[in-house]
């Protein structure tokens, strides 16, 4: 945990992110070496308004 | 014996599966060896639009399916190519989960065993659809997290009381709205492997922050932070909590020397506020880039010497440059300032190229970067009288038919008309690459000006996949005795996954002007489309992208 002045004194590796949503933001920060872990947070009956969501990238 | 393509189009009703699982299907589909086309995706206007235009036959009549229904169609060279790439097709589209291999993630099956698990987590990115962002952000506000909210459409009254209650507990919040962040050297939606440096940015602006960052490291100069806090941050009914908030952060951190805004104009009360702050609060020198906005217009705005502003994002990276000292402008400005006459030069050739048979006024932009767009439109309305969006700047004209340009057009393909039930055109640029085929068949076009943005998350050849449309844009023209003159930003740079001289070498191999900055870019198009004499284009020139205006 970090407040924000933290935040931008960490180093790239040293920062925990979980994501929540789209997988490719995961993906993404994965490939960058980031820590990251996804969370599944949305049900299936949902997917739809996240369509909303990816239209919005 | 000629053998004709056969094709399929099937409708499976009450299907949904989201537009980056089917972009993965197609692509895979695509590998089959004999398939010619593949459109897979959810029955939406957009895509609707896209299936008729690439001629899949009987798709002219489609009242009766609705948005919930799935269309997989198929054009292949032969019945038994065409049975496979269904078959797979059909299979994968049934089996969602087997198109992400998750081999290697590390997932949690719902929020609170991920923090029962997981201590002390830094920051959290969230895409999740709007109304259901407040109560997730707020419980990991609660937990001492910082967020990066990609999610837009959530309501204005939750995004001031979850910015509200994380300034309470010291906390950063980029977003809502937010595409792109750059923090403590990671990369967060969608950004570009810039280099670490001495310039922090706090943006509302995505494309605006890819920009400006990408601009800077072409001298090498690189980025502390890039903070985005969303567009409406800006706007006076959110008055810049986290845009204040990010300057603060900026001015403090040891790793910024000098801090830069990059932004669509504020509202006016925000606006003052921001400016405020940035000449009264702050110590390190500020650079304003609130595109098209002009400081002469508001003397309550003047800054002070603390505060300097930028017309454009070119103006504002060559403005920060100079303020960082040393090298750095000389730098910048030896890469990236063309100068007049070159651009002079470029302008008559093309004019010359668009006079025969019979002039072509029309200038067509497709954009994918809404701020690039944006932009454009603030460069080519200095030049074209009757100039056209579908996400205008006050004065230019606004296109009706958004899916029609008029006269010259500058055309945000990243909004919510072409967006709705597709990924983004930065990701998938197929919607892009239909609407070129449109522009080229109408005979006032004369230049058609684009933006190619790389870094994560963005498509992974956009140039390579943009090459078979250039080249039939410019069949159309030829057919019809006309020249198509092509012109392009890229927004990108080395470190990107895309290899961005890769992609630059591969635009020039097809004949598209590159210019160092959307802004120069925009300026050679709007000018070649003109009849501006170019002795007095040469002061817009100076006005909009150099420092001597």
């Amino acid at each position: 945990m970090a407040g924000a002045r933290d935040l931008l004194r960490k180093k790239a590796g040293e920062i925990k992110i979980i994501n929540l949503g789209l997988e490719i933001f995961y993906q993404s920060l994965k490939a960058q070496g980031a820590k990251v872990y996804h969370v599944r947070h949305v049900s299936r009956r949902l997917e739809k308004d996240l369509e909303d969501i990816l239209s919005k990238i | 014996m000629v053998v004709l393509p056969v094709e399929r189009v099937e409708i499976v009703r009450n299907l949904y599966r989201d537009s980056l699982q089917l972009m993965k299907i197609s692509e895979s589909i695509k590998q089959i060896p004999g398939v010619i086309e593949v459109f897979i995706a959810m029955a939406t206007e957009p895509n609707l639009r896209v299936l008729r235009d690439l001629g899949f036959a009987g798709t002219d009549d489609l009242s009766s399916i609705s948005s919930s229904d799935l269309v997989v169609a198929v054009r292949a060279s032969s019945e038994e190519s065409l049975r496979s790439a269904f078959s797979r097709a059909m299979e994968m589209i049934n089996n969602p989960e087997s198109i992400y291999a998750e081999g290697g993630m590390e997932v949690f099956p719902d929020l609170d065993q991920a923090v029962a698990v997981l201590k002390d987590i830094d920051l959290a990115v969230i895409s999740l659809p709007g109304n259901q962002v407040r109560d997730v952000a707020l419980k990991l506000i609660d937990m001492g997290v910082n967020l990066f909210i990609f999610s837009d459409n959530v309501p204005v009254e939750h995004e001031v009381e979850i910015k509200r209650r994380a300034l309470e507990r010291d906390l950063l919040v980029m977003g809502p709205g937010a595409g792109t962040s750059i923090v403590s050297g990671v990369y967060l939606g969608f950004s570009n492997r810039v280099p670490r440096g001495p310039v922090g940015i706090a943006a509302a602006a995505g494309t605006g922050l890819q920009e400006l960052s990408c601009i800077l490291s072409q001298a090498g100069i690189g980025v502390s932070h890039g903070i985005g806090v969303g567009g409406n941050d800006v706007k006076d009914s959110v008055s810049g909590l986290m845009m204040i908030k990010a300057l603060d952060l900026l001015d403090m951190d040891d790793s910024t020397e000098v801090i830069s805004i990059v932004s669509k104009p504020p509202d006016r009360a925000t606006l003052e506020k921001i400016i405020d702050h940035a000449s009264r609060s702050l110590s390190k020198r500020v650079v304003a880039g609130f595109i098209g906005w002009d400081p002469g217009l508001s003397p309550r705005s003047s800054g002070g010497d603390r505060v300097v502003f930028g017309r454009t994002i070119h103006q504002t990276a060559l403005a920060v440059a100079r303020e960082l000292g040393g090298d750095a402008y000389r730098s910048l400005s030896s890469t990236i300032d063309v100068g007049f006459s070159s651009i002079a030069r470029d302008v008559e050739r093309i004019r010359s190229r668009l006079a025969e048979p019979k002039r072509r006024r029309s200038l067509r932009g497709l954009y994918v970067g809404g701020t690039l767009a944006y932009e454009a439109q603030v460069v080519a309305s200095r030049f074209i009288d009757e100039l056209y969006s579908n996400a205008p700047l006050p004065g230019v004209g606004f296109l009706e038919d958004p899916f029609r340009s008029i006269a010259s057009s500058i055309i945000d393909l990243g909004a919510e008309e072409f967006t709705r039930g597709r990924v983004h055109p930065m990701i998938d640029p197929s919607i892009r690459c239909l609407r070129l085929l449109k522009e080229a068949s109408d005979p006032s076009v004369g230049v058609v000006l684009m933006d190619f943005v790389l870094g994560y998350g963005a498509h992974n050849d956009p140039a390579g996949y943009h090459a078979r449309y250039i080249a039939q844009a410019r069949e159309i023209a030829e057919r019809d005795g006309r020249d198509l003159v092509f012109i392009a930003r890229v927004v990108g740079v080395s470190g990107d996954p895309q290899n961005l001289d890769l992609q630059v070498d591969k635009l020039r191999g097809m004949g598209v002007y590159i210019y160092p900055s959307n802004a120069i870019a925009s300026l050679v198009a709007s000018l070649a489309v003109s009849d501006m004499d170019l002795d007095r284009a040469e002061h817009h020139y100076r006005d909009l992208v150099s420092l001597g205006g």
